[in-house]
Order: C-alpha cells, then sequence, then structure tokens
C-alpha cells in the first residue's frame, strides 16, 4: 500500500524518507508505511511524564507486544489517564484489511486483487468480513477486546479531494472551515492555559488533530532536546534570557493575530522549557536550573500536566477510500 | 461591466511601510534599503520590485564551511543554501519570493521527484515565469521533468490512466475543490493529460522527458461540459478558461501577501485585472497597492524568509551548510514542502519551529558573538546595549513595548553585576543575550 501511495504521488516524502531509514513497527502488512524509528528517550519520557508507556515509536519488534505493555502500565497507572493518539499517516485499502469474504461484487471488481475466500481470520463483529491474513496479530488483539475497529467511515458527497478528507478527520467534522482538530477542542474544553506540556506532539511539528483555539500545545522532537543554547550566554545572564522568553511572550499584540500567534508560541516555548528541564541532561542546564530537581516533574505530572500525546508517522496519503485503524486500548481514555 | 480598479493606500510611505513591502514582497530590507525605496514612494516602489533592472548579486558568493563553492545539483543540502543564497543576494527580491511562492503553490518535493537537477530545473522556469503569464507557467510546469515525476505524469498513460496531476491541476492549481468540477471531469481530464514518457538509465536516472503519442489516449473526452479529443495543452487551456479560476487565482494569490481575506470589490477588480491576458505582475502590482498590505494585520514570516532577512539584515552571506537543517528544524526545508498541497501558512509558529527560529538566530549571530576581549569597548549601559543589539540585525523596527521588555532585560542582568568580573564580562553577555532576544522577539517574527 506504500506503493500505491507513492503511485499517487501524496505522500510527505521527507517523513517517509526518515521512516525507511530508521527502525520502526514492523509492517502489518506488506508496504505499509513505516513510522519513523524514535528512541529510548522518548519512549521514556511518555512513560516518566504520564505514568504510561504505551511506546510505539521505538526500534524492534513493538506490536503488538508494546500495545500490551501500554495497556498493563495503563492498568497499573491509577487515576492518572493519558490519551495516546498514533495516527499512521498513509493509506491503507480498506477492501484489503477487512474484506468482504463473500460478497459477489468484491470478486467481480477485483478479479486480482481479491483475497481467496476463506484466508484470514473472521472479523468477529461481522461475519461477512474476515481479517487480511497478515493482521492476525490485530485479529488477536481485537478478538481479546483491546482494539477497536472502525470499518468504512467516510462522509456523504465526498468530493475525492484527499486533502479535504484527511482535513476532516483530523479536525473530526465535515467542515472545510474547522481550523482546530479533535483533540485541540477537547483540551479548549478542559485544559489549562499555562500548560503546553497537556497536549504533545512527538515530533518536530504539531500534529493537526491537536491543534486548539485557546490553550496551549506543544510539539517536540525529543524533551532531552529542548534547550536555548546561545553563543557567549552563560550564567546568571542566560538564565534572564531564559526568562525574558517568557517576557516577550506577554507583549501586548493589539488584537493583531500574527502577534499573538508569535507572543503566544514564545510563552509556550518558555513554560515548555521549564517543564521540559528535568530531562536536559544535568551539564547542559544553567546553574540555576542544576538546582531543581526531577521530583518537580514529578508532581507536574501528578498535576495532570499531561493530557495527551499525538504522533503521526509515515507517508501522508490521505485516500478518502482507504481505510484508517485505531488502536484503542480501554485504560487509554 | 467594466469593474473598478483595486483601492490604493493613500497613507504616507515611509519607512515603516516601506519596510513592511520589502518583508512582504521579498526578504527584508539590506541597511538602509528601507529608507531608499521609502524615497521613491509607494508607486515607484512598486515598480522597482515588480519591473526590475537585470539581476546583480549582492556580497560574497556562497560557500560551505571549508570555503568550497556549493554544488546545488550534487550535494545534499546545497540545494537548500544555492537558493537561500539568493534570497540573501539578489537585486530582484520580487522575483525571487515569487519564485518561493509558485514553488508553494505547485509544490514538488525533491523526496518524491529524486533529483535536486531537476527541481533546480524547475525551480528555474518558476523564476523565470515569475511575473508573466500564468498561462506559459503553467503549460511549462505541466510538462515539467520534475512535475511529471512527482505527479505520477509520466504513469498516466491511454492504458492506465493516474489521476494524480489532473486532480491537483484543478483542486490546488487553477480551480479550487469544488469549484465546478465533478469526479468525472477529473477521469477526463487524466485521459486528457496522457502521454508524457520519460527514460530511465543507471547513473543518469530520468532523462528524455517527452510527449509519446503513442501513449496517449487520442479519444473523445467530455470536460467541463465539453467535447473533443483534448490532450495536456486543451486540459491546460480548459482549466484557465474556466469561469471559477480568476477567483481562485486572485484569492490564492492575495493570501501570500496579504492575511486578511479579499473583499468582494477588490477581488473583482483583480479578476478583471487578471482576466485580461492572464498576467500575473498587474495583479501583484494591485496587490502591493493595497491599502490592506499597509494598513491591516501583520503576518507570520515563512521561515526562509526570516532567516534570509536576518542575512540580509546583517549583511551576511552563506558560508555554512548548516541552513538547510536548521531551516528543517523552523518548519521550511526549500525543495520538501510536506505535500503537494504546499505549506501551511497558518502554522508557522509553535513550540517546535520557535526553537527552529531561535536556532536560527545563534546560528546568523554566533560568527560575530562579542566576547571578554572586546569588553572595553561594550557600554554597561542598558539603554546603549538595547540599541545596540537592535542595529546589529540592521535597525529592524521595534514596537516600544518589545523595547521596553528588552530594556527590562538588560537592566535586570546589569543589576545582577556586583563584582569587578561582573561588571566588565556582563555587557558582553548582555550583548549577545539581547541579539538573540531581538530576533526571536515577535516584532522580527511577523512583518
Amino acid at each position: 500500500m506504500a506503493r500505491c501511495c507513492n503511485d499517487f504521488s501524496r505522500t510527505d516524502a521527507l517523513r517517509r524518507a526518515v521512516a525507511e531509514a530508521g527502525r520502526g513497527l514492523p509492517a502489518i502488512e506488506p508496504g505499509m508505511p513505516i513510522p519513523a524509528g524514535t528512541g529510548l528517550t522518548r519512549r521514556s519520557f511518555v512513560a516518566r511524564s504520564a505514568g504510561l508507556a504505551l511506546a510505539v515509536y521505538g526500534g524492534g519488534a513493538l506490536l503488538p507486544r508494546a500495545l500490551e505493555e501500554g495497556i498493563a502500565a495503563a492498568e497499573a497507572a491509577g487515576p492518572q489517564r493519558v490519551l495516546v493518539s498514533v495516527f499512521l499517516d498513509g493509506g491503507a485499502d480498506s477492501l484489503s484489511m477487512l474484506y468482504p469474504s463473500g460478497d459477489p461484487l468484491y470478486r467481480k471488481l477485483r478479479p486480482k486483487l481479491a483475497l481467496p475466500e476463506s484466508s484470514g481470520l473472521a472479523f468477529a463483529e461481522d461475519d461477512r468480513l474476515r481479517w487480511h491474513p497478515s493482521l492476525a496479530a490485530l485479529a488477536q488483539l481485537h478478538g481479546e477486546g483491546k482494539t477497536s475497529v472502525l470499518p468504512g467511515v467516510g462522509y456523504t458527497g465526498a468530493d475525492q479531494s484527499h486533502f479535504t478528507s484527511r482535513h476532516y478527520w483530523e479536525v473530526g467534522a465535515t467542515s472545510e472551515r474547522i481550523t482546530t482538530g479533535w483533540l485541540g477542542r477537547y483540551l479548549d474544553r478542559v485544559g489549562s492555559p499555562d500548560n503546553p506540556l497537556q497536549g504533545l506532539s512527538l515530533e518536530s511539528r504539531l500534529q493537526p488533530a491537536l491543534a486548539t483555539a485557546r490553550m496551549p500545545v506543544s510539539s517536540i522532537d525529543g524533551p532531552d532536546r529542548y534547550d536555548f543554547w546561545t553563543r557567549g550566554v552563560w550564567g546568571e545572564v542566560e538564565r534572564r534570557m531564559l526568562d525574558a522568553i517568557g517576557s516577550l511572550g506577554r507583549l501586548p499584540t493589539g488584537g493583531d493575530p500574527a502577534l499573538a500567534q508569535a507572543t503566544g508560541t514564545a510563552r509556550q516555548a518558555a513554560r515548555l522549557r521549564e517543564q521540559l528541564l528535568p530531562f536536559v541532561p544535568k551539564n547542559d542546564r544553567t546553574d540555576v536550573e542544576r538546582s531543581l530537581s526531577f521530583g518537580r516533574l514529578r508532581s507536574m505530572v501528578r498535576r495532570r500536566a499531561v493530557r495527551n500525546a499525538s504522533s503521526s508517522r509515515g507517508p501522508a496519503s490521505p485516500l478518502s477510500d482507504h481505510a484508517r485503524y485505531s488502536l484503542a486500548p480501554a485504560r487509554i481514555a | 461591466m467594466k469593474e473598478m480598479p483595486a483601492a490604493v493606500y493613500k497613507g504616507p510611505f515611509a519607512r515603516e511601510q516601506a519596510e513592511r513591502l520589502l518583508w512582504r514582497a521579498g526578504f527584508g530590507p539590506r541597511r538602509g534599503e528601507a529608507e531608499a525605496l521609502a524615497k521613491l514612494g509607494l508607486d515607484g516602489a512598486v515598480r522597482k520590485l515588480t519591473r526590475p533592472r537585470a539581476e546583480r548579486f549582492v556580497g560574497a558568493a556562497p560557500h560551505d564551511d571549508k570555503g568550497r563553492a556549493l554544488a546545488p545539483t550534487d550535494a545534499g543540502g546545497h540545494d537548500h543554501i544555492w537558493w537561500l543564497d539568493r534570497m540573501v543576494r539578489t537585486s530582484r527580491p520580487l522575483v525571487e519570493r515569487l519564485t518561493l511562492v509558485w514553488h508553494d503553490w505547485f509544490a514538488t518535493s525533491l523526496a518524491g521527484v529524486g533529483s535536486q537537477k531537476l527541481m533546480l530545473n524547475q525551480n528555474k522556469l518558476l523564476r523565470s515565469r515569475s511575473l508573466g503569464s500564468f498561462e506559459t507557467m503553467l503549460r511549462d510546469i505541466s510538462r515539467d521533468p520534475a512535475m511529471l515525476l512527482w505527479l505520477s505524469g509520466t504513469e498516466n498513460t491511454k492504458w492506465s490512466p493516474n489521476e494524480n496531476y489532473a486532480r491537483e491541476l484543478m483542486e490546488l492549481f487553477t480551480l479550487g475543490a469544488g469549484s465546478g468540477y465533478s469526479e468525472r471531469d477529473v477521469r477526463e481530464q487524466a485521459r486528457a493529460l496522457t502521454g508524457f514518457d520519460s527514460d530511465w538509465r543507471r547513473g543518469v536516472g530520468p532523462h528524455n522527458f517527452r510527449f509519446e503519442p503513442k501513449r496517449h489516449d487520442s479519444g473523445t473526452k467530455r470536460i467541463f461540459g465539453r467535447t473533443g479529443t483534448f490532450n495536456w495543452e486543451d486540459a491546460v487551456r480548459l482549466c484557465l478558461r474556466h469561469p471559477a479560476h480568476p477567483r481562485f487565482f486572485v484569492q490564492k494569490l492575495w493570501g501570500y501577501f496579504v492575511p486578511t481575506a479579499l473583499d468582494g470589490s477588490t477581488r473583482r477588480s483583480l479578476e478583471s485585472l487578471y482576466r485580461r491576458d492572464l498576467q500575473i505582475r498587474p495583479v501583484v502590482e494591485a496587490v502591493l497597492r493595497h491599502p490592506a498590505l499597509y494598513t491591516g494585520p501583520r503576518m507570520v514570516k515563512p521561515p526562509v524568509v526570516y532567516t534570509a532577512g536576518l542575512l540580509r539584515g546583517m549583511g551576511r552571506g552563506i558560508d555554512t551548510t548548516s541552513w538547510a537543517w536548521i531551516s528543517g528544524m523552523a518548519g521550511q526545508r526549500l525543495f520538501m514542502p510536506p505535500n503537494v498541497a504546499g505549506w501551511d501558512d497558518e502554522r508557522w509558529l509553535d513550540t517546535a519551529t520557535f526553537r527552529g527560529r531561535w536556532t536560527t538566530a545563534n546560528q546568523a549571530a554566533r560568527a560575530f558573538s562579542v566576547t571578554d576581549k572586546q569588553a572595553g569597548s561594550i557600554s554597561g549601559d542598558p539603554q546603549k546595549l538595547v540599541a545596540a543589539a537592535i542595529a546589529f540585525w540592521g535597525s529592524p523596527t521595534i514596537r516600544p513595548h518589545t523595547r521596553d521588555a528588552l530594556l527590562e532585560f538588560a537592566r535586570r542582568a546589569m543589576q545582577d553585576a556586583n563584582q569587578s568580573w561582573k561588571r566588565k564580562s556582563y555587557p558582553v553577555l548582555v550583548t549577545n543575550a539581547l541579539r538573540q532576544l531581538v530576533a526571536v522577539s515577535p516584532d522580527l517574527q511577523t512583518s
């Protein structure tokens, strides 16, 4: 299917190059977009900050074991709940993932592509469908009640625009005008005005699904790399300079949206830097920061600093006729 | 009915307005450039940008970190800094800025094309057509090798039509989604666009791009309600003659220069200008003269515009390849737009790209950071420290509130200097810190 995406040239090609260079998830089915591998740092960050270890980013064989670990960790995590959203950019042919094995139209329209009638496991919720043989792992998790599947999701009057469809998916509504994501709108309702870590994209750009209208959210490459090193600045002056980022973030904007965006980002960056200090190697901290302890983040987490984390992986191929799938363990709200 | 011309800005055209114009229609002013442009008045300034003399480059030729010449068609990242150099040194900033606009409009990515040479050829095409006929540009881009690879043009045959280019030709390049075309039109346009081919050879890659009649579907097609044996040139022409095209074109182009919505009256005026002969220059000139550009809200600078502007303001050329990865951190690696829809101008700033911009500013200033050796020549007066830091970047306009915040930082930092070594060193440290803070301030992130 990744080949299919290439053929449609909808790839988020830069990411794809990274993904293929890294070690990500084993293929659930041949050609599946491979998520960019990320290291233990990111995994342990999620674990430490959220009391939860759904480590879908690391190298090596992660599914379904990582999911099991995540579920187990979530079970043990007590009342602190975190929503982890894994958005696998790319197309997946819904009529292959869960195929209508007995439907004569399926065989008529796919004389070459159609899977043999009895290959793959039966789909427990609908006996007209069967799992692709390569999706046995997902089928097993589904049988154990640990995954949900929403086959055939679409919308009426589709214009077949990939970008429109992707937008709908990210905002969770069939409106082209909505600029906030479905996770972002949740945070706008329940979030905190001074905690950008409550919505976290673990990548170099913010996931649209996490875009908010009012509450701060964040995106970071790695929690231990969120530093603001400046040549020729250190000690007390460096601390003052870093504090001044927050000051720039509080400047009046006169109602100008771009200025508001710029000040808001400075404010969130300053706050996020403070929140991530426990993950910065001690030698990289300023003198003052070294005096801070890891316990500070722990207490932040206990105060529900992190509400949800989001990431996407693989090439972008939002084909509207391709299935998406989500993994939604019960305890990961 | 003859449309009224678009409104023209009638207020003062001083340094501040010229500075904004240079940021929106270029990559910011070099030292003294805004003042010089202001003296020309609005019309003169706009004409200087839209009708430039022959290009010349100001400053030293670009090189990598070891002083070697760039290899933009071969070395990774050199394509990015080769173009960044043009943005920094060109005497025709609007042409270069429009090349960036067209790169975003016809967003093609190296990662899908796989050849820096083909990407640079496309870049040359976009530059050469940047202020001319959109019809010529669209015809040329429709058979451009990089585009043919990116949107599967050479895979589109009469035996197996590929809808990629047909869909984007209408959705992203000429009409807009939901603007009077159907799925059948997409399929039929794809048939009309069949026939391009190329060869491939190890060590050379794709080459010999051409139209191959035997691969073309010469049958009858029905597109936008019209019937004919349309080919790729007809496909382009039909889109440009579609009633929805002028509106799409002027709205999209306007959005690159002005953040507020295009009002109905201005839109009709711009459409009327454009309809005459599908020329880009008159529309751009009308947009650059419009009051909304000078009196309306600010825009967030795209990352490469921000970077090129810092370098232009401080008078630094390209002397490192680091800009390629730093620009990626800030969210805009040239020749690698995120997808065929281009970059999202609404989302340049977030906590990750803010750090990218911080790294950009640090990279720009670090070669000039002051040390204790220069301590004797640096005043400890906070006012002077702030003024010097702003002057370091070419004296951009800084709002009073921002200046106050910078001054407050400098005052507090200097108050910490309670020992003799601190009194000597802190003006140095504060100088470096202030340069950084000025560069990342909301004033410099926007224009």
